[in-house]
């Protein structure tokens, strides 16, 4: 176990490393830079001099690979260098808003498995039925509807039925959860939908193969009654596809609140990146590109590691 | 009718509108004390210095917390009163302004303020040392020196008298900073909020709020009104949503018409909406350095092909592009009147025939088949909209222009290098000043704020002389002038001015509505009847 841990960290290394080199010479590649985007995309006139020496103060006249390395170097000591646009550390602008972007997929996850692995179970059960095809449908829906639109819908159809908007503000998990939790439910809702949907499918479908496994046959003949060999062997059997697609949707879904943030008005990871992308802060956006690689990795090893905790059979090593 | 006839029904109209919509909407009524206001802004600023912004959202915030030597009277735009000047004498002779600052006003930390620290922001802004960026370089470019005579005056003097002087000295831009702080940090601004206005910062959570509570020793007595402000980031359908659930009183920036007409619907007498001409206006630059642009003949069929009226009559349905106009605001006390225009290169009234001239240009300078690349940034979804109303006007010539939509770094790196063909640009004025607003126009080596690549020493010299002109009749000459030869060698072309609408939940007094969006931010006189 200790050396399946070490050899995946090691792993990462690599891939951490390609995603640094990929997106830094991507970036500089293209035109116009943070000093333009600053003084001049606002009606500013600054003089040739002064966008010179912003330039040279933020280091964006040496050399690529200067810059490149010295990116590099930053990133061996954990430090993803200063925001061109603000100053402040890249960290400190991404941790800002990491637990506001992590809160709201945490609870989209969680909508979504609430929703998704009864439902999902029943529609296998009932393959072919009218409640089956009322479900998929409802799974259908999610996929079609794209989680920005949907948010909208449901924020005006609250406005407009009850006079309820979620709570501007950035209210703290430790001291107003309550508040907090108003923020998230109506994002959470919106992706969650279009999450669920997913592992509706995906459940529906391993719990139509686990009933016509042998070990389902057996217990049908030793006379166990069928809610026990739903949640004794169907369930768990049928859940361990769909804990793969909840790890590999949880590091997508991060990557689609960038939308959700800007609708619902979220101090989160999206929109600094949207902001970024706007300002050209290419070392805000690569530094928000490290963290999401971190967070796809770990949470890939998260799902890897479940599998041998629900499944004895597999061994990691 | 006349242009500016129709304009100033439109403001009536919007007035009446204004009345009936708000209902007991009463501007004369006592101000009422306390409560905090809260309101939308877009962006948040790079950093908390003044005098190197130029986005008006960072104003939005910083401006509560600074006072300047001059503003712009509350309730009274477009006049300029004192602010921390007492008063002031100007002296063409002498080339000199003499400012009396008032007595016992104080910063927030509780120490005095005096002329060294006017005189002393004016050098940080007119001379910045190094490390401090001054985006008000070109608008002080006429001051050579400043002084602080005593305590008490301060004298600037001028290379050559220059009438728009005074009215810089009361931009919101210019926040009077502490001299002994300066001296310590001539940074300190980037990173702390200290300043002599109504309000003293409290907190800002990066992406998320600001707030700022009362300033007891602001020393205008009585005033602010407002216990606080609370200013969260948003824009976008969120703004309308949240003033609709009355979670914020307003967005200073304004909304869109479709969003207007929604709170209006919604909320009824509980909003008041006030809309008129904007000082945003959208152009199309042509780079001069480029073939075919520099050929007079092309550029100006393009300029001919474009139908301002009818185009501003259509798009102002649905969008804010609502006002044809030329390098002024539309009805403003320096813009051309509607009959002027209309005999202006570009501005006629009979399209078809102007249409017919420009197809008969591009064949003389053998460009009947032209084709090329409008770059269009991907800002606000109307400039968008306006790109393709150009691209469409020039279809109607038979010219085969591209839309290139591109994120704003690309865009502001194309202005500024000069890698565009054309571009289509967004100038948004703080007041209406003729010597400020046709920087936009002279030669590019004379403003960097001029993007079309050209030379035109007559341009330039019309500008310079309508800033020493005192006389308010031979300036209005040299600005129509510089408007004939501007629309004629066609650089660069105003086309349509944006008109400005703001929703305010109805108990929200006091606020100065004015084409800018940049000025009445301090908040000073608002006040909330609730």
């Amino acid at each position: 176990m200790i050396r399946y841990l070490r050899n995946r960290l090691l792993l990462a290394i690599p891939t951490l490393l390609g995603v640094a080199t990929l997106i830094f010479f991507m970036l500089n590649v293209l035109p116009g830079d943070t000093v333009e985007t600053m003084l001049r995309a606002e009606g500013g006139n600054p003089s040739v001099e002064l966008v010179a020496a912003e330039r040279a103060r933020l280091g964006l006249d040496r050399p690529l690979i200067v810059q490149y390395g010295d990116f590099l170097a930053g990133l061996a000591t954990l430090d993803l260098g200063q925001s061109h646009w603000t100053g402040k550390p890249v960290i400190e602008e991404v941790m800002l808003r990491l637990p506001i972007t992590l809160q709201v997929a945490v609870l989209s996850m969680i909508v979504a498995i609430a929703v998704a692995v009864p439902l999902g179970t029943i529609a296998g059960l009932y393959q072919g039925s009218a409640i089956d095809y009322a479900i998929r449908i409802f799974a259908i829906g999610g996929i079609a509807l794209p989680s920005f639109w949907f948010g909208m819908i449901i924020a005006l159809v609250m406005l407009w039925s009850f006079n309820w908007l979620p709570p501007l503000g950035s209210p703290s998990l430790m001291t107003d959860p309550m508040r907090l939790l108003q923020q998230l439910i109506l994002p959470a809702i919106a992706v969650g939908y279009r999450y669920s949907a997913i592992l509706i499918r995906m459940m529906r479908s391993s719990v139509i193969d686990a009933l016509h496994e042998d070990y389902v046959r057996t217990a049908r003949a030793k006379g166990l009654r069928v809610a026990r060999i739903v949640w004794r062997h169907v369930v768990p059997n049928s859940l361990l596809p769909t804990i793969t697609m909840i790890g590999l949707e949880f590091a997508l879904l991060i990557g689609s609140l960038v939308v959700i943030e800007q609708v619902f008005s979220l101090n989160g990871i999206g929109r600094l990146f949207i902001e970024a992308v706007s300002r050209s802060d290419f070392i805000v956006i690569q530094g928000i590109v490290i963290v999401l690689t971190v967070i796809f990795i770990t949470v890939n090893l998260l799902v890897d590691l479940a599998y041998a905790a629900i499944d004895p059979r597999i061994e990691l090593g | 009718m006349t242009l500016r006839k129709n304009l100033m029904m439109a403001l009536a109209a919007g007035t009446l509108f204004v009345s009936a919509a708000g209902g007991a909407r009463a501007e004369d009524a006592m101000p009422k004390e306390g409560g905090i206001l809260r309101y939308a802004v877009s962006d948040d600023p790079a950093n908390f210095d003044c005098h190197s912004a130029n986005h008006f959202a960072a104003l939005m915030r910083l401006a509560p917390h600074y006072s300047t030597l001059l503003r712009f009277k509350p309730g009274a735009y477009p006049e300029i009163e004192g602010d921390l000047a007492e008063s002031w004498q100007a002296d063409p002779a002498s080339l000199t302004y003499t400012f009396k600052i008032r007595p016992g006003v104080k910063f927030h930390d509780g120490t005095d303020l005096s002329a060294k620290d006017v005189a002393t922001t004016y050098e940080r802004l007119t001379f910045p040392p190094e490390g401090v960026v001054s985006e008000r370089l070109e608008a002080f470019r006429q001051i050579e020196k400043i002084e602080a005579v005593d305590d008490h005056t301060v004298r600037f003097k001028l290379k050559e008298w220059d009438t728009s002087v005074l009215g810089t000295f009361a931009s919101p831009w210019n926040c009077v900073y502490s001299a002994a702080l300066l001296a310590s940090d001539p940074t300190y601004p980037k990173e702390k909020v200290m300043g002599s206005g109504p309000f003293v910062f409290t907190d800002f959570a990066a992406g998320s709020v600001w707030t700022s509570t009362k300033f007891d020793g602001y020393f205008r007595k009585g005033q602010p009104y407002l216990e606080g402000l609370e200013s969260y980031t948003m824009e976008g359908p969120a703004v309308v949503n949240a003033i609709q659930a009355g979670q914020i009183h307003t967005d200073f920036r304004g909304v869109s018409p479709a969003g207007a007409e929604r709170l209006k619907q919604s909320l009824g007498d509980a909003v008041a909406i006030e809309s008129g001409p904007s000082l945003t206006h959208f152009l199309v630059t042509f780079n001069s350095e480029k073939p075919p642009f520099n050929d007079e003949r092309v550029r100006r069929a393009l300029n001919l092909a474009i139908d301002r009226w009818g185009g501003a009559k259509g798009l102002g349905q649905t969008t804010e592009m609502r006002y044809a106009g030329g390098i002024f605001l539309p009805g403003g006390q320096f813009a051309s009147t509607e009959e002027e225009l209309k005999k202006m290169p570009g501005f006629g009234a009979d399209i078809e025939a102007a249409r017919a001239e420009a197809r008969q240009l591009l064949k003389e300078a053998g460009q009947e088949n032209l084709s090329f690349d409008l770059t269009v940034r991907n800002g606000p979804p109307i400039v968008v909209d306006f790109g393709i109303f150009l691209v469409d006007q020039w279809r109607q010539i038979g010219v085969n222009a591209k839309n290139v939509v591109v994120e704003t770094p690309p865009w502001a790196s194309a202005l500024s290098e000069g890698s565009f063909e054309a571009i289509v640009d967004i100038y948004s004025a703080l007041r209406e000043e003729p010597t400020e607003q046709m920087t936009k126009y002279v030669s590019h080596d004379v403003s960097a704020r001029s993007a079309g690549r050209y030379t035109d020493r007559e341009l330039d010299k019309l500008w310079h002389d309508q800033a020493l002109e005192t006389d308010a009749a031979k300036r209005k000459a040299l600005l129509r002038a510089f408007e004939t030869r501007l629309y004629e060698k066609s650089y660069s072309l105003p086309v349509v001015w944006l008109e400005r609408t703001v929703a305010m939940n109805a108990a929200l007094k006091g606020w100065t509505f004015n084409p800018s969006n940049f000025l009445y931010l301090d908040q000073s006189s608002t006040w909330l009847d609730e």
